[in-house]
């Protein structure tokens, strides 16, 4: 190892990082409990955003249809992408290196053009701003994701039991969900977490291709903005950091590995190194 | 796509073929038309009269200097942007990978994921409270005697935005290459007299280039798209290339015009993003080359 | 087994991030509207589309509408004209009955055939409309005499300041590029409104867009750049940093004027320069291939009516109470009906003495110019 001193450099590094992504999360759940609107002086102390936040509030409806939608964009996501990374296997490296360039051209597009170039293809076609669109949309920023996190799982895992089944006479079905998804079923999780946090949250994508009279969370908060913002925004917020952190400690609690969940360039790089 | 193959694909691969149509329709397709758009003359539609072929479009663009002055700004924007990232995050995902004991390592990883969970405009939203005059930044430091502006509607208010916004997906992709190198590795090559630094050189920086790429390019490219940041806190000369593309959709529905600054924007960031890749390809080989 | 734990916690948090919300879901549901013969209207949906809290989803607008009628009025809300069009041609129609347009915009959606011309003897209150918004071409009607934007509110761009930052009179957009306010000023992020300013500061007349020199208007948006703090296009983004004593003159809205001029911890003026000042009116139109005809002339019949205009001028309906923002109407008796306290908060004391529409550029060739100049203003 290393020595302790430059360690130490490392760690403080670690805590002034981490800091500085904190902060604004500690400010909106002060500013949450904060009568003051705008700003955080004169501080008083008052839980009135909750209060709105669960009675008049327009937020509750678009989060939960934001949860409804992501939910719907995971599992399509999830399903198309597993598939894919089982599929790819069978891929001579040649066309896998070809598939994987492909695949990761909605990642490295900017959102934005994304977004532009399905408004106007799905404009061409006609059907314009659409529930439809907006989940297509969706579905296409975060399936190389998924892909990917699988595709890395498969190709750390131990590919012998399932010749083995085979060669024992398995049914094909039967070695895929008995063997096969069982060991990919991490990589598989970890996509849709993935897939889900970017769908909830993805507000450009939805931007350009969500129908007039349909709110997602982040649009809804894109035009509560515009029209006047109000602090019940933050006690939504302090809610979701609140649920996120059970959620995590869940996850960790039970031995679930960020390591793997994130390690979404292992995946590409040692195929391209094949 | 298979007939130049001699050996018949294997039926496992018919697999891929959903996400194979949906690739082609809803990413090549779309790019296609992008570039096709550029030389429309008029705004398209179903059922509308399909539009007259003009060069207006990319004449228009050539000669905006507002629009190459702001690629330019843009791409110096996520430059700078990517390279904070990567001087923030190196140091915190080592000490993640490295320092922190192993058990504890998914503990921070979650802590810097968290963030994710919570909506970005409303990180931005409070990152402008703490940042304006009177916020509690200035204040804290007006009681510490120092007389400060407020970094609010400035470029600098973008640059850290953008990189608050973007630091942890730099974390993640080095942390995931880090943490694969293996610590006896180092322990060998320090125990065998190698310097701390030429063990930098020489095996973590080389070992830890794909993570660093795929960083990068998870950075930079939405950071060079963006346009929602830089309206909320850049002030008046905040405006990026995507503001600009943003308002030819939101602001006077100019889709040919659009569709040619998208695809120039994507042509520059794809050739940027080769030249980044080729270049810390020769690095790693160089570096790596000390070795044999 | 170490899956199935794993399984076990994705399913976990998964159940947990969807009950988060559950106590929000089904609040959705639609009243039923029993048939009543007093109310024609029974089970008839109006779809409007309007900018989010933008007076017209008030309770004393679109629930004493629906109280009246038996309807039930549905609002979409859009971000943007642009994207209002977009989705009326592609298919928005289909659903969309009646929206509302500014009047920099009612020409351009006429043009391409999005909206109604309407006979004005459908819509009775028409008659009640001051003179000085009636029949107001081009906006609402074309060169054959048809009319096709009814108008619904109005108001002015103006100059605002902070006396408490700014110690000297500010009477001209001019004033504005006074050295003593460099790095304090903003404007709308908005291309018809830095025109108007820009034409303003030139000495141009921005109602005649086609014959000005658009070069003298650059280089006055050029200088006024150099004194910007930045744009807003919202109202916090101007509430925010006047607040914050970063904001100290500029353009502004009617809405954080009446936030501002309210709140005790700051100071503001309004001024109205003599040269003239930015105006918007805000009209409303049926949506061409609607199956509510009637029923969206009755709407705008309702919102042109003396209570409505007078409710929307006060914030103030006895039968719907509630905290509501203030607008201009355009319904004569509702302004004859103002107090002088109310004059104020609506910006119409002191009186502006010239009002500059924001244009509409027919000729796409020009507009490309001015949206270019606009788009060197803001970057």
């Amino acid at each position: 190892m290393k020595s302790k001193g430059f360690n130490a450099v490392m760690l403080a590094c670690l805590w002034v990082v981490l800091a500085f992504m904190y902060i604004p999360i500690i400010a909106i759940i002060g500013m949450s409990f904060n009568a003051t609107p705008y700003g955080m002086f004169p501080y008083v102390f008052t839980t009135d955003w909750y209060e709105t936040l669960f009675t008049t509030s327009n937020l509750l409806p678009a989060c939960w249809y934001s949860l409804k939608f992501a939910f719907a964009v995971t599992l399509a996501a999830v399903v198309i992408g597993t598939m894919t990374a089982f599929g790819l296997q069978a891929y001579a490296p040649k066309w896998a290196n070809r598939f994987h360039f492909v695949l990761q051209l909605p990642i490295i597009i900017p959102w934005l053009v994304t977004g532009i170039s399905l408004l106007l293809l799905f404009s061409f076609l006609g059907s314009g701003r659409s529930v439809l669109s907006m989940f297509l949309g969706n579905l296409i920023v975060v399936l190389p994701y998924v892909v990917l996190l699988v595709n890395g799982r498969f190709l750390s895992m131990d590919r012998t039991p399932e010749a083995a089944a085979r060669l024992l006479g398995a049914r094909p079905a039967r070695v895929f969900f008995d063997i096969t998804l069982p060991a990919i079923a991490p990589g598989v999780l970890a996509g849709g977490i993935m897939a889900m946090i970017m769908c909830f949250n993805n507000f450009v994508v939805q931007y350009y291709l969500i129908p007039i009279g349909v709110q997602t969370l982040p649009t809804l908060v894109f035009t509560r903005i515009r029209s006047g913002y109000q602090a019940d925004l933050n006690a939504l917020s302090a809610i979701i950091v609140l649920v996120s952190v059970v959620v995590v400690i869940l996850l960790s609690k039970l031995g679930f590995s960020a390591g793997g969940l994130f390690g979404m360039s292992s995946g590409t790089q040692s195929k391209k190194g094949e | 796509m298979n007939n130049r193959q001699k050996k018949n694909i294997q039926p496992t691969a018919l697999w891929t073929a959903p996400s194979i149509v949906m690739l082609l329709c809803l990413t090549v397709i779309p790019l296609l038309m992008l570039l096709v758009f550029s030389f429309m003359n008029h705004n398209i539609f179903a059922g509308q009269p399909w539009p007259g072929w003009t060069f207006d479009n990319i004449t228009r663009m050539v000669q905006s200097d507002t629009f190459w002055r702001l690629l330019g700004k843009s791409l110096l924007i996520a430059g700078v942007v990517t390279l904070i990232c990567i001087l923030a995050a190196y140091p915190a995902a080592w000490a993640i990978a490295k320092v922190v004991k192993p058990q504890n390592r998914s503990i921070f990883m979650m802590v810097v994921i968290l963030p994710f969970f919570t909506s970005q405009l409303l990180l931005i939203y409070a990152m402008m409270n703490l940042l304006q005059s009177g916020g509690l930044l200035l204040t804290m430091l007006e009681a510490l005697g120092i007389q400060a502006e407020t970094l609010l509607y400035t470029n600098k208010a973008t640059v850290l935005v953008l990189t608050y916004e973007y630091l942890p997906y730099m974390i993640l992709c080095l942390y995931s290459s880090l943490e694969g190198i293996g610590d006896n590795l180092i322990q060998a090559s320090l125990t065998l007299g190698a310097s701390k630094w030429k063990t930098f050189t020489n095996i973590v920086f080389p070992m830890s280039v794909p993570g660093l790429l795929s960083g990068i390019l998870l950075v930079f490219v939405p950071v060079a798209g963006s346009f929602m940041e830089p309206g909320l806190v850049g002030g008046a000369n905040g405006a990026m290339v995507g503001s600009m593309i943003d308002t030819q959709y939101s602001g006077s529905l100019n889709m040919g015009y659009g569709a040619a600054l998208s695809c120039t924007l994507l042509i520059v960031l794809s050739i940027i993003m080769g030249l980044t890749r080729l270049a810390t390809a020769r690095a790693q080989r160089s570096i790596g080359g000390d070795m044999e | 087994m170490k899956i199935n734990k794993r399984f076990l916690a994705a399913a976990l948090s998964a159940l947990m991030m969807l009950g988060l919300c559950s106590c929000g879901g089904g609040s959705d549901t639609t009243e039923d509207t029993a048939a009543d013969p007093s109310k024609p209207y029974a089970g008839h949906t109006l779809y409007v589309a309007n900018w989010q809290g933008y007076n017209s989803d008030a309770d004393y607008c679109e629930k004493a509408f629906e109280d009246a009628t038996g309807c039930a009025v549905e609002h979409v809300y859009f971000n943007s004209y642009e994207e209002l069009m977009t989705t009326l041609m592609t298919g928005g129609n289909q659903t969309i009955d009646a929206v509302v347009l500014s009047n920099n915009y009612t020409q351009w959606f006429h043009e391409e055939g999005l909206i109604m011309n309407v006979d004005p003897a459908l819509i009775p209150n028409y008659e009640l409309v001051a003179d000085v918004y009636k029949d107001l071409a081009p906006y609402a009607v074309d060169e054959e005499g048809n009319l096709f934007a009814f108008p619904w509110c109005n108001g002015t761009s103006s100059i605002a300041y902070n006396p408490d930052y700014v110690d000297f009179e500010i009477e001209h957009w001019s004033d504005l590029l006074d050295p003593r306010l460099t790095g304090h000023v903003m404007v709308l992020n908005g291309d018809g409104d830095d025109w108007v300013i820009g034409c303003l500061l030139a000495g141009e007349d921005s109602d005649d867009i086609e014959n000005v020199d658009i070069e003298k208007v650059r280089a006055a948006l050029m200088e006024l750049k150099g004194q910007l703090l930045g744009f807003w296009a919202t109202n916090d983004e101007q509430i925010m940093p006047w607040l914050a004593g970063d904001f100290w003159a500029g353009e502004i809205w009617s809405g954080p004027y009446t936030e501002l001029i309210n709140n005790p911890d700051t100071n503001i003026k309004l001024v109205h320069p003599e040269e003239g000042t930015v105006g918007y009116i805000d009209y409303w139109s049926i949506v061409e291939g609607t199956d509510e005809f009637d029923l969206a002339c009755e709407w705008i019949n309702w919102i042109e009516s003396t209570e409505q205009q007078t409710a929307m001028a006060t914030g103030v309906s006895e039968a719907y109470p509630g905290d509501y923002f203030t607008y201009t109407p355009i319904n004569a008796e509702a302004i004859n009906n103002l107090t002088d306290e109310q004059k104020v908060i609506l910006q119409l004391d002191p009186m502006p003495t010239t009002i500059k529409l924001l244009p509409y550029i027919a000729d796409p060739e020009l507009k490309d110019q001015w949206t270019d100049l606009y788009q060197e203003f803001v970057s």
